[in-house]
């Protein structure tokens, strides 16, 4: 049944593709992909499947709603981080990007290299400079067919409660942001310079209906940043929006039909780039080449010693994370611990994700003593045995006669007890931060870097890596 | 900030994602993470991937891969 569905409606969209409008109308079909975090390897079928619609249709555009980059090691820690993505962009002929949150995280010198090589411009409105050279980001683009047609594209980036695009802020030194919503309106005009207007955003789906419901100008959204399926395209004020997942899995086609230049009909689906049966070869044999990523065999530094069990391996996790500012506390959950040992000698990036491959986030919680107690003593009791390792502190657990821990005693790196009253910047993986209670009245926030890259600057920063013999959690029975 | 799984309050930190709401969900209501982690949708029906940020007072629900599948709209997913 599911074959013949297949079938079926492999058979409909090929008629829809062949089966041109009315003489007197116009079709612009507009692709669209967001958040392709870096990954490459879909890239062959996609340029495949979008070479496939543009030779059965005339007017076809291309775009990304964002986040380009970040999200695999092969594009991040690439000799030009970054570049991989934007050559396989540049070949399969985008036509705009927005600019995500995620494009600021390689900074904004390695920002500025990506958008020079890149062959079509990026696009965010709501970006106002302050003391650095203006990268180089449009607000809005208005792109001319070759039948005269003009095609405005707003582009539009999220910021956060902070009022900052997700990054780490140090990546947006010089720069300050408005709201995507509130900036938008100022380019209203574009609807009377353009035959269609399109909002290339990145503030995410529930910002993007909003903006829809604010802006009938827009005759459609593609959006990104939270990596929603629009699988039911939806009007919302007559503004179709579209979302396409994440990953470069899928690819939204929105069809728009134009009557003397006026969109008179439109409509969207989501296409599954894995259904499609072609594949570029000449990408295939890129790709392959940035695969075989010869940065992922660096020597960062050496251990020393062999680095053995989650003691000295946990301690050296932590130790990166503390040595991030403001950070003075940092733990780290035994099952983030993916390997059992780092061997003696040269210490290699790829060793780091084999140790820490979950690419979870550092988030920052102002804690007092007291939570922290609480959050050692939580993860104590989940399987009555240490479970944190840990930086700025030693702890002790007390355990009662049922195994459970019935007090913490925290001491200082000097051996000193902490000031009951002093409030610590801490650090957890967004794994811990999420899944582990405790008690905390910070509900604390991402620092934007994650745990694998912090290990990694700290490896290249200290050279020489020496854990033998390190203990800082210790179990001792009630007496 | 807070969002909403399930109708459930959750409080996460600031930068979360979907997987970190789900998570705190299931900690929430006292029951560990399900080996396969059910699907998490919006609150205009869409399917949202775990790797997709939310937002303050976003709303989630959860629902099992195998029910979803029953559902049209998502068979190709």
């Amino acid at each position: 049944m599911k074959i013949f569905r297949f079938i079926l409606s492999s058979l409909l969209l090929s008629i829809a593709l062949t089966v041109s409008a009315g003489s007197d109308t116009t079709k612009v079909v507009v692709l669209s992909v967001n958040d392709m975090h870096a990954k490459i390897d879909n890239f062959p079928k996609f340029k495949s499947l979008v070479d496939s619609i543009r030779s059965v249709h005339e007017h076809v555009l291309l775009f990304a709603a964002g986040d380009n980059f970040t999200g695999n090691p092969i594009v991040d820690q690439f000799p030009e981080p970054g570049y991989p993505i934007i050559e396989l962009m540049n070949l399969t002929g985008f036509n705009a990007s927005a600019l995500g949150n995620h494009e600021f995280d390689y900074g904004q010198d390695v920002l500025a290299k990506r958008l020079a090589q890149a062959n079509f411009p990026f696009l965010a409105a709501n970006i106002i400079y302050e003391s650095i050279t203006p990268l180089d980001i449009k607000p809005f683009l208005v792109l001319q067919m070759e039948n005269g047609l003009k095609i405005g594209i707003l582009g539009l980036i999220q910021i956060n409660e902070a009022g900052l695009p997700d990054t780490h802020p140090a990546k947006l030194t010089g720069i300050k942001f408005d709201k995507g919503i509130d900036i938008a309106p100022n380019y209203k005009w574009l609807a009377d310079s353009s035959d269609v207007l399109i909002g290339l955003s990145h503030l995410g789906f529930e910002d993007d209906v909003l903006l829809a419901e604010q802006m009938k100008e827009f005759d459609l959204i593609l959006g990104g940043h939270t990596h929603t399926m629009v699988s039911n395209p939806q009007e919302y004020n007559n503004v179709l929006v579209m979302q396409a997942g994440s990953n470069l899995k899928y690819v939204s086609m929105t069809t728009l039909n134009l009557v003397e230049n006026k969109v008179v009909d439109k409509h969207a689906q989501l296409l599954n780039i894995s259904n499609h049966r072609g594949s570029d070869s000449a990408l295939e044999a890129l790709i392959a080449g940035f695969n075989d990523n010869k940065e992922l065999n660096q020597v960062i530094g050496t251990a020393v010693h062999p680095l053995n069990g989650k003691d000295e391996l946990g301690s050296l996790m932590t130790d990166a994370m503390t040595a991030i500012l403001p950070l003075e506390i940092a733990f780290q959950n035994n099952g983030g611990i993916r390997v059992d040992m780092i061997p003696q000698g040269n210490i290699t990036i790829k060793d780091v994700y084999q140790l820490d491959p979950f690419g979870n986030e550092i988030i920052h919680f102002k804690l007092s003593v007291t939570e922290i107690k609480s959050l050692i003593s939580n993860a104590f009791n989940r399987g009555k045995e240490i479970d944190l390792q840990v930086s700025g502190i030693n702890y002790t657990v007390i355990q009662d006669k049922d195994g459970l821990a019935s007090d913490i005693i925290i001491t200082l790196p000097d051996g000193s007890s902490p000031d009951e009253n002093r409030i610590f910047n801490t650090g957890l993986s967004s794994y811990l931060a999420s899944s582990y209670d405790f008690d905390h009245k910070d509900t604390g926030h991402s620092l934007y870097t994650i745990t694998a890259q912090a290990l990694i600057n700290f490896i290249k920063a200290n050279q020489e890596i020496n854990y033998q013999g390190v203990k800082r959690t210790f179990v001792k029975m009630a007496e | 900030m807070t969002v909403f799984v399930n109708n459930i309050e959750v409080t996460l930190f600031t930068g979360a994602r979907v997987i970190d709401a789900i998570r705190a969900y299931y900690s929430n209501i006292h029951h560990n993470l399900p080996d396969v982690i059910p699907v998490a949708l919006d609150d205009f029906g869409n399917i949202v991937e775990m790797d997709g940020k939310i937002s303050h007072l976003q709303r989630l629900y959860t629902i099992d891969h195998e029910v979803l599948l029953e559902t049209d709209q998502y068979e190709n997913f």
